[in-house]
């Protein structure tokens, strides 16, 4: 054996774990892929179907302050309100970990003084749900609505349903615009669905 | 390979019987190289020299009404009062008094900064903090962050959203206020939890200190 092949071995054994490292570090691993949560997309007054239930975004309003019930919130930024309903399906279910994605990337979360759920929906019993998220003006329009079917995990390994909100530039500056109280109600029940 | 028994017993020697064995295989040059580069890989690899260069970070001392960035907020510092009881926010309790920093922050982080980690980045570095009514260290009283636009408790700090707060802290009234107080403003990191895997803000370090005049809380 020459001076030269164990070096040249080496090398060449040294080189392929390098390669094979590079390429592991760009292939998503077996737990990354397992916890990719399962999306289904919408967008305003369309229905959508989570594992738990049945959603709707009825409208989208915004205003600098906002009364739920005793509360009255005033913001240095704009309040979204969401307006949706959810009927669930088989078992009670709650909504909660709902979030606002910008379009940029950006989240924003459901926080006191205003409720962080919509609360428990019963099978079957459709409730609508008025849900404050406060924003700066420029994360207002092409906002995404995030809802997780279940709170634990944050969607991850979960159904997650995205609804574009049809919030343009144009609507933005007009939601942006309002500064009179919004009155709304946190949760209201709208009655029995008849399952065909 | 030493065929020496004495002499496999020592640490020294075992080593050079270990490396005997690649002998025919790889030389010993080679297998220092390849050692030391595994060594620097290792060492840039999980960012050991990066850590011990953020260990020399001195942080800086700021005026009231400087901004200071402390991932994930910008904060504005402004003034410090105290007071006796503060209407709505803190009833009069025998033995003692309340301090009240006002200031402006902002989240500048891509995702909501909740309420605990909004106090978690801010220290009074001041003697006879209290807590429940017991005496802490600075480092164990969080303040109180309240909203000034409603005078509500602080629920989470939204991204890009720029909020008047208020922290309040309780101090024992054993003697005359302090002429002024240090508000220091702590960083920190957002990482995964080693330990349940949970990514959170983590590792508070101290950005920067506000030295405030402490005045008396106006009457309205």
């Amino acid at each position: 054996m020459s001076n030269r092949e164990p070096r040249l071995t080496t090398a060449i054994v040294v080189g392929l774990l390098a390669i094979g490292s590079a390429v592991l570090s760009h292939i998503p691993a077996p737990d990354d892929l397992a916890r990719r949560p399962f999306v289904t997309v919408g967008t305003l007054g369309s229905s959508l179907r989570l594992r738990t239930g049945q959603l709707q975004v009825e409208r989208v309003q915004a205003s600098t302050t906002v009364r739920q019930g005793g509360i009255t919130a005033p913001t240095s930024a704009h309040w979204l309100v969401v307006t949706l309903t959810f009927t669930a399906d088989r078992e009670p279910a709650a909504l909660a970990g709902m979030t606002i994605r910008a379009a940029d990337g950006r989240a924003y979360s459901l926080t006191r003084p205003f409720r962080s759920s919509c609360g428990v929906g019963q099978p079957g019993i459709t409730i609508r749900c008025a849900l404050p998220f406060e924003l700066p003006s420029d994360a207002v329009a092409g906002a995404i609505l995030v809802v997780p079917a279940e709170l634990l995990g944050g969607g991850e390994g979960d159904d997650v349903a995205e609804i574009d909100l049809g919030i343009t530039a144009v609507t933005a500056a007009d939601l942006t615009a309002v500064t009179d109280v919004l009155t709304v109600e946190a949760v209201t029940v709208v009655g029995a669905q008849v399952r065909s | 390979m030493s065929a020496d028994p004495a002499r496999r017993r020592e640490p020294g020697g075992r080593v050079t019987t270990f490396l005997g064995l690649f002998t025919e295989v790889i030389d010993r040059r080679t297998l220092a190289v390849l050692a030391a580069a595994a060594l620097f890989a290792g060492v840039g690899a999980t960012g050991g020299w990066e850590g011990a260069q953020a260990r020399g970070v001195v942080h800086d001392s700021v005026t009231a009404g400087e901004r200071v960035t402390a991932d994930p907020l910008t904060v504005t510092v402004k003034k410090a009062f105290a007071a006796d009881a503060i209407p709505t926010l803190a009833p009069a309790r025998a033995g003692s008094r309340f301090i009240l920093v006002t200031l402006t922050v902002q989240n500048t982080s891509p995702r909501p900064v909740d309420a605990l980690t909004a106090a978690a980045s801010f220290r009074l570095e001041t003697p006879g903090l209290l807590r429940a009514g017991h005496p802490v260290s600075s480092e164990a009283a969080p303040p109180q962050v309240i909203r000034t636009l409603d005078a509500t408790a602080l629920g989470a700090l939204q991204p890009g959203v720029e909020q008047n707060l208020a922290l309040l802290w309780e101090q024992a009234d054993s003697g005359a206020a302090p002429a002024e107080v240090t508000v220091a403003v702590l960083g920190h990191t957002w990482r995964t939890s080693s330990l349940d895997g949970s990514s959170r803000w983590f590792d508070p370090v101290t950005t920067a200190t506000v030295t405030l005049p402490l005045a008396p809380l106006p009457a309205s």
